[in-house]
C-alpha cells in the first residue's frame, strides 16, 4: 500500500523508507578505540576526584583546627610548664640553696644533672614530635 | 513504555547503580549495552562519527562521575539519550557560531556528511538523512533506529506527541522525494527482471 501520495505512484512506501533508514542505522558502529578512550578518561577523572576529595578533607581539617588553636596552645603551654619550667625552677632553687650552704663542687654537680636532664628532655620531645612510641629516659634532674 | 525500552532502562539503571556503589568495572558493561546506540544516535544528529564518539565519551564520563544524574530520573535510558542529544545540539550550535562570516552574516550550516558508506544506496540514504532539518532528523532517529513510540520520542525531545508525529510525517515525505532515485532504480530493476 502506498503512503497516500498518489502523485508519486512509483515512490517508496513509508515502510520501505523506514526499512532503508533502519538498514543505515545498522551500519554505524563505534570505532574500536572508543571504549579504551572512555575508560581511560573516566579513570583520569576519578583520580582527579579522589585527589580533590583528599585536598578538601585536608582543608577542612585545617579549618576545624583554626578555632581550636587557643585550646591547643593552652594544652601545649601546660605541658611545657609541667615538663620543663617546673623542673627548671626546682634546679634553680637547688642551685641557689647549694650556693648558700654547700661547696662549689656540689653546685657544679647540680648543674651537670640539670644539663643531663635537659638533653634527655629534648630527645623525648623530638620522639614525641616524630610520633614514636618509645619511652623517654627519666627526666628527673 | 515498550517492553524493549523497559528492559534496556532496567539494565542501564542496574549498571549505573553499580557505578554509584564504586564498581567502576560496571562502566564497561554500561558502555557495552549503550555504546552502539548512543554513538549511532549522536552520529545521526551531528552527521559526523568522530563528533558522535566525542559526545558519547563526554556523556558517559559525566555519568560515571555523577551517576545520580540519570538515577534520579524516571527513565534513566531516556535521560541518557536526552543528555546525548543535548550535547550533540550544543556541538552543532558551537560549530554554527564558528561559521559566522566576517561580515556578520550566518553562512548556511550544512551538516558535513563525513560518514562514508561503501554501499551506494546507503550512501544516498545517509545524504538524504543529513539534508533533513535537525528537528525532523532526530525524530526519525529515535522513531526508526531506537524503535520508540511517538510518546517516548516526545519525552526525550520535550515536545508534544502531536508535534513529534507531524515532524515525522514531514521527514518521511522529504525522504521520499530525496530517495526518488532509489525508487526509479528499483522500478527499472523490476522491469528488467
Amino acid at each position: 500500500m502506498k503512503s497516500g501520495h498518489d502523485e508519486f505512484e512509483d515512490s517508496l512506501t513509508d515502510l520501505e523508507i523506514e526499512k532503508l533508514v533502519e538498514s543505515l542505522g545498522q551500519e554505524i558502529r563505534p570505532s574500536s578505540s572508543l571504549r579504551p578512550a572512555i575508560l581511560s578518561s573516566i579513570k583520569r577523572v576519578t583520580i582527579d576526584q579522589i585527589a580533590h576529595r583528599k585536598l578538601s578533607s585536608f582543608a577542612i581539617t585545617i579549618l576545624l583546627l583554626i578555632p581550636m588553636q587557643p585550646d591547643i596552645e593552652q594544652v601545649s603551654s601546660k605541658w611545657r610548664d609541667a615538663n620543663f619550667f617546673q623542673p627548671l625552677r626546682r634546679v634553680e632553687e637547688e642551685i641557689y640553696l647549694n650556693k648558700k650552704d654547700e661547696s662549689d663542687s656540689t653546685n657544679w654537680a647540680a648543674h651537670d644533672r640539670f644539663f643531663k636532664w635537659r638533653k634527655n628532655h629534648v630527645e623525648q620531645f623530638a620522639r614525641v614530635m616524630r610520633g614514636t612510641q618509645q619511652k623517654a629516659s627519666p627526666m628527673t634532674p | 513504555m515498550t517492553h524493549q525500552t523497559n528492559h534496556f532502562t532496567s539494565k542501564v539503571q542496574q549498571y549505573t547503580e553499580q557505578i554509584r556503589a564504586g564498581d567502576l568495572a560496571s562502566l564497561s558493561s554500561l558502555f557495552d549495552v549503550t555504546g552502539v546506540r548512543l554513538v549511532r544516535y549522536a552520529t545521526g544528529i551531528t552527521g559526523n562519527q568522530h563528533d558522535g564518539e566525542d559526545i558519547v565519551q563526554a556523556v558517559l564520563t559525566k555519568v560515571a562521575t555523577d551517576p545520580n544524574l540519570i538515577l534520579d530520573r524516571d527513565c534513566s535510558w531516556a535521560y541518557l539519550l536526552r543528555m546525548t542529544r543535548n550535547a550533540a545540539v550544543d556541538l552543532l550550535r558551537r560549530q554554527s557560531r564558528s561559521k559566522v562570516s566576517d561580515k556578520g552574516t550566518l553562512k548556511s550550516v550544512v551538516v558535513q556528511t563525513e560518514y562514508r558508506l561503501e554501499n551506494d544506496t546507503k550512501q544516498k540514504i545517509w545524504v538524504a538523512m543529513n539534508r533533513l532539518p535537525r528537528e525532523q532528523r532526530e525524530v526519525i532517529l529515535l522513531k526508526i533506529w531506537e524503535q520508540m513510540t511517538f510518546e517516548e520520542v516526545a519525552t526525550i525531545l520535550q515536545l508534544a506527541p502531536g508535534t513529534v508525529a507531524s515532524r515525522y510525517r514531514y521527514a518521511i515525505n522529504k525522504l521520499r522525494h530525496s530517495l526518488a532515485s532509489i525508487s526509479v532504480e528499483r522500478s527499472q530493476h523490476e522491469i528488467r527482471s
